[in-house]
């Protein structure tokens, strides 16, 4: 088991020199430079030239390349963004991350707990119109584009009725949470209620729950104490994808809500050549996904007795 | 009691059901009304995206600056747009964008990644290691950070292309609307996946005793893997095809979305959703139509691969 757990971190730097490697040669191979905004005013040639050498893309790509590399490594220090004067990309990631952070969280905390009562809704009624209906809706969800979902709540919920603030962020617990975090969680939710629908009606048949329905037990308590914690196994597996997912792909329904995350801050750095703050948000994603990935795999572990004394 | 061993041995395709699983699958999809409803809307979708310049009433970018915002009339039954452009028109040349992203992205998916999982997990030994490796590392990327880098780095290049090769790909790339590198970046990713699956049904199907009778019998690897390895591994990719179409539509809209797929005038769903979101209080038709386009869009085919998975999947057919 440890040697497990150690091999699967020692393999996350690798991945991470393979992600940094990739990110920075096809950033170095797309033409264009930061300098030259589209639109902008002309940058004299000598400014240029200054930029280019306060920020070292003067220097062999090589030595950029390793220049880069051994910033991270010995001082975790991601560089300095280049459109924003000043800043450096650690203080944008302090900065921005967090909110991307909370808000898949809230996303992550809707959809687990009304996915989980939709699939056990659903298991129980099965092949009634509830269970058809509940179907039915997951698939809707899972079509429906968070950037659709956002869009159609901000219409309904803050400019026709006015219930909700259109856009901005105050926190987690904040009303402005409401809508960016509901329209990341519906395609969760989605999953979860599907994947719950599906093991719960695995678990709903085996022979151990029929012994405790014939021992005389109260049905609930068949459901919630002896089919759930064996039924949830295959969903804290999708919980966890799905939670990579809202948490590295938010930057639509940030960029709708004026969420002020990552996700949102990285699709303009891509169009300004923003060559730190795309490698620092690649890399901090790509942490995030693995980092996830093994967690889930660990939680599996735990929660499998199977799996734990085989 | 001894049993003698028949005469002729009984081959594979005489079962006494006499059907086989590919027929099965039908019979059962077309007892499912939404499947078939699915699978109507997208035929439908695909004779619109053909015909789109004989059945669009206007031009995609047919500019009208006398007719701005205006609500569904009988002259523009789903309304006009900021620039006057009919609604109708471009939702219909929308079509191709959007499902020549699907078919293309999809067809380069299943080009990469069934012949290396089908090599992984055939082959197995250090061989299967490496490539597990190399597919783990490239999980680790982020996918849509991924094809955003990757688009970008295409798009840039294709600006500067030149040689045989390069007018080649500037011409490709115009003829569709500037998505050359959304189906490449999209292509070069999604790979992983389908790579995986198949290699995960490979190694399933490889302890099966027929296929060491196969062997036995002196047949060759490509003969095996041909002739019985490919289609027991068919229907998950037919599956996991069905349901990557609207990942793809959706990647593809949302990167319109955001301004960095298609290049305007060409009409996108997404960039058509963009465009709306502005005048959404006023005008709210404008949104509406591509957003109940692309939503219906990605239902069927998710419906479909729904219902295909359940038509294929041999534990439901007990």
């Amino acid at each position: 088991m440890t040697t497990y757990v150690l091999q699967r971190v020692a393999l996350l730097v690798p991945s991470l020199l393979v992600v940094y490697t990739i990110t920075f040669f096809l950033m170095q191979a797309t033409p264009g430079s930061p300098w030259n905004d589209d639109g902008g005013r002309p940058i004299p040639p000598q400014v240029v030239e200054r930029l280019n050498e306060r920020y070292g893309l003067d220097r062999p790509i090589w030595e950029q390349y390793t220049t880069f590399l051994w910033g991270i490594v010995s001082r975790g220090d991601l560089g300095d963004s280049y459109t924003r004067v000043g800043q450096s990309v650690n203080t944008i990631i302090r900065n921005f991350f967090p909110v991307s952070l909370q808000l898949g969280l809230v996303a992550m905390a809707i959809a687990v707990v009304f996915g989980i009562t939709l699939g056990i809704v659903s298991a129980v009624n099965h092949n009634t119109w509830v269970d058809r209906l509940a179907t039915f809706l997951s698939i809707v969800g899972i079509s429906t584009p968070n950037y659709v979902v956002a869009t159609v709540l901000v219409v309904l919920l803050a400019v026709t009725l006015g219930w909700l603030p259109t856009s901005g962020w105050d926190g987690p617990f904040s009303r402005r949470v409401i809508i960016p975090a509901s329209a990341l969680a519906l395609a969760p939710m989605a999953l979860i209620a599907r994947y719950t629908r599906a093991s719960m009606l695995e678990t709903l048949r085996l022979d151990y729950v029929r012994t405790a329905r014939a021992k005389g037990l109260r049905g609930q308590l068949i459901l919630i104490r002896h089919c759930l914690p064996n039924a949830l196994m295959p969903v804290v597996t999708v919980a966890g994808v799905a939670f990579t997912e809202v948490v590295t792909g938010s930057f639509f329904v940030e960029t709708i809500t004026g969420v002020p995350g990552i996700g949102r801050y990285f699709v303009t750095s891509v169009t300004a050549r923003d060559y730190p703050v795309i490698i620092g948000t690649t890399l901090l994603f790509a942490t995030v996904v693995m980092i996830m990935n093994l967690l889930v795999d660990l939680l599996y572990f735990f929660i499998n007795p199977k799996l734990r004394y085989a | 009691m001894p049993e003698t061993l028949p005469a002729t041995i009984p081959t594979v395709a005489s079962t006494p059901r006499g059907r086989s699983l590919g027929q099965r699958a039908f019979q059962r999809l077309r007892r499912n009304p939404i499947a078939l409803l699915s699978l109507t809307y997208i035929v439908g979708l695909v004779l619109v995206a053909l015909l789109a310049p004989v059945i669009a009433p206007y031009g995609y970018a047919a500019v009208d600056f006398t007719a701005i915002t205006q609500a569904p009339s009988e002259k523009h039954w789903l309304g006009t747009d900021q620039l006057g452009r009919d609604v109708l028109s471009r939702l219909i040349h929308g079509t191709r964008v959007s499902l020549s992203v699907a078919f293309v992205a999809q067809a380069i998916i299943l080009l990469i990644g069934v012949p290396i999982g089908l090599a992984s997990g055939y082959i197995g030994g250090r061989f299967d290691l490496v490539v597990q490796r190399v597919v783990d590392v490239l999980y680790a990327f982020p996918s849509l950070l991924f094809v955003i880098i990757v688009m970008t780095f295409i798009q840039a290049n294709l600006r500067t292309a030149s040689g045989p090769f390069g007018e080649l790909l500037v011409q490709a790339n115009r003829a569709t609307g500037g998505l050359l590198g959304v189906f490449i970046a999209l292509g070069l990713i999604f790979w992983l996946t389908v790579a995986r699956l198949v290699r995960a049904e490979v190694l399933k199907v490889k302890t099966n005793d027929y296929i060491d009778g196969a062997r036995s019998l002196g047949a060759s690897d490509w003969q095996i893997i041909r002739r019985h390895v490919f289609p027991n591994v068919l229907p998950p990719i037919i599956v996991a095809t069905t349901l990557g179409l609207p990942a793809a539509i959706m990647i593809e809209a949302g990167l319109s979305f955001l301004g960095l797929g298609v290049a305007p005038p060409t009409p996108s769903w997404g960039l058509m959703i963009a465009d709306a979101v502005p005048s959404i209080r006023g005008h709210p038709h404008m949104i509406l139509a591509p957003a109940v386009a692309l939503s219906l869009t990605l239902l069927a085919f998710n419906f479909l691969g729904d219902a295909l998975r359940d038509a294929i999947d041999p534990w439901m057919s007990r």
